[in-house]
């Protein structure tokens, strides 16, 4: 899915990332910790094709980044459902319309998804608040409804910033099942987190791997139960 | 297909504009800037099309008739009329030569000298009216060289010394008109590129979450180029009529030199023309700046 070879990242100033050797296979679990500022929204973006790398070489879907275009960057985050970490929704739209969003984006006919999100809506438990604005959300709801704005597409990665940084405990958990739910339909998973009680939580359900970033390098760690 | 899925087609759906907030006095300003700039172009459109038939008026008239008038010294009129006139009719292209009678030149006059004058008191010249087929063939040219050489106090009048500065003048303002409506264009494209601009600028949260999500330029374009597109051509459409209006109450009418020069018929279809550029500017301006500031985007 996910291919990093000696790859490093900096926004100009200091080194953020350096010597990245990583592979993320399909319908994997990932988790990646790390104190706060030591880079892992900055990784995530770099999986998302927010962010080139400025050393080494990425590949994600097989496709080099240093060589797509915008357009081509555009196609392939389609095909990746992205939890950010501050959500990212068009307040001037409704909840529904957000979620509907990425469909529109992709040139599908949103009406005709209508029973997907749906369903979608109830799966995260949101069918009550499809009205809502997205400022008229708890910021548990605002997390789910990211959750479903990054599956509509029924994509086949998903990556996830702090999907329970704002949210409690239950919320949280509840948050985790859903997205523990997509690896078992074969979906790729990579979150980032700095909840240790989140990841045993998981890995007492899936296999996870569990990524830490120290001093801008990747670590294989290893989370007691 | 519908009216709308044309529309659609041209200018992008509704939905695709949605993704915009509506906000902000760029769209709206936009339309009251087109609105005026119409305006304007219908009146000088107008101008444009006055001058035209100004110009094919005055050129109609230069009917083929012409009059040549010999004045020589006494002694030389006879002869020179003489040679005049056996020019005339000896050269192809001339279809009637008729001596004007004395007494027909004093009742022109009469007007302005009275009946009563003794006749010779007045050094009369002879005049002769002539008829041409072609006036701006060679028949002219070859006549004015013969009176040259063999009657030199014979003068040709077209009767276009009064009507060609008239033609040059209304061929003038028609370019000026035309200049003046390109200028207007271009005006149309420099303020819409502008509105673009800001509109991108004060919406540079939703472009980019818009991108996160993986929307192509092309798509965040086409929700401007909506907006943009019917605000200008409606704004257009508004400056138009107003500009229609103004023009049918200040008609001139009755038998003013300008009276059967305003838009006659199918012209009054002209105009619309104003709108319907305008919106393709504005659609293409907005198409290309929004292209061209989206690729600069990190
Ligand atoms: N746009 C940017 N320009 C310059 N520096 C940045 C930028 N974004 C982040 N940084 C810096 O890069 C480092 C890593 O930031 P990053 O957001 O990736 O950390 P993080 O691990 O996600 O932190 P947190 O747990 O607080 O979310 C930080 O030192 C931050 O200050
Ligand atoms: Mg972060």
């Amino acid at each position: 899915m996910i291919e990093f070879e000696q790859a490093g990242f900096s926004y100009g100033g200091g080194q953020i990332l350096s010597e990245l050797d990583l592979s993320i296979r399909p319908g994997s679990f990932h988790f990646l910790t790390g104190p706060s500022g030591a880079g892992k929204t900055t990784f995530l973006r770099l999986c998302y094709l927010d962010l080139k790398p400025t050393q080494g070489r990425m590949a994600v879907f097989e496709q080099d980044v240093a060589r797509a275009d915008r357009d081509r960057v555009a196609r392939l985050r389609q095909q990746i459902g992205v939890v950010h970490q501050d959500c990212q929704f068009l307040d001037h739209l409704s909840l529904r319309e957000n979620v509907a969003l990425p469909l529109q984006v992709a040139g599908r006919d949103a009406r005709r998804f209508d029973d997907d999100i749906d369903d979608l809506l109830s799966w995260v438990g949101l069918d009550a608040r499809s009205d809502a604005l997205p400022a008229e959300l708890s910021g548990g709801e605002r997390q789910r409804a990211a959750l479903a704005r990054a599956v509509i597409m029924a994509p086949e990665m998903i990556v996830a910033d702090e999907p329970t940084g704002n949210i409690d405990w239950e919320m949280g958990l509840r948050v985790l099942d859903l997205l523990i739910e997509l690896n078992r339909m074969g979906k790729t998973i990579l979150i980032a987190t700095h909840d240790l009680n989140l990841i045993r939580s998981a890995k007492s359900q899936v296999e996870a791997h569990v990524l830490r970033l120290r001093s801008g390098r990747l670590q294989q760690a290893e989370v007691a139960l | 297909m519908s009216r709308a899925g044309v529309l659609d087609l041209l200018v992008g759906d509704r939905q695709a504009e949605k993704v915009v907030p509506r906000r902000g006095h760029t769209v709206w300003l936009t339309g009251l800037a087109a609105g005026i700039m119409a305006f304007i172009a219908v009146l000088v459109l107008v101008l444009a099309l006055v001058g035209n038939a100004l110009a094919a008026r005055w050129t109609a008239q230069l009917d083929g008739t012409a009059t040549l008038r010999v004045s020589a010294p006494a002694d030389q009129v006879a002869l020179q009329t003489e040679a005049a006139l056996g020019i005339l009719q000896v050269t192809p292209g001339v279809t009637s030569v008729r001596r004007v009678p004395q007494g027909e030149q004093l009742a022109l006059l009469a007007p302005w000298l009275g009946t009563d004058l003794p006749q010779d008191l007045l050094d009369l010249p002879v005049m002769i009216d002539v008829t041409l087929d072609d006036p701006d063939g060679a028949a002219v040219q070859t006549i004015r060289q013969r009176l040259a050489a063999e009657a030199p106090g014979a003068m040709l009048d077209l009767h276009d010394r009064w009507r060609d500065p008239l033609v040059d003048a209304a061929s003038t303002l028609r370019g000026l008109s035309m200049l003046a409506l390109v200028l207007m264009l271009v005006l149309t494209a420099a303020m819409v590129s502008l509105s673009t601009h800001a509109a991108l600028s004060s919406n540079a949260q939703v472009v980019s979450t818009l991108r996160l999500i993986g929307a192509r330029d092309a798509f965040i374009a086409r929700a401007f180029v909506r907006r943009f597109t019917l605000r200008a051509g409606a704004g257009a459409l508004v400056g138009m009529v107003a500009a229609l209006v103004l023009l049918l109450i200040a008609r001139p009418a009755g038998d003013h030199v300008f009276a059967g020069t305003g838009l006659t018929g199918w012209q009054w279809l002209w105009p619309l023309l104003v709108p319907l550029l305008i919106a393709i500017v504005a659609l293409i301006t907005t198409r290309q700046t929004a292209l061209a500031r989206l690729r600069k985007l990190p």
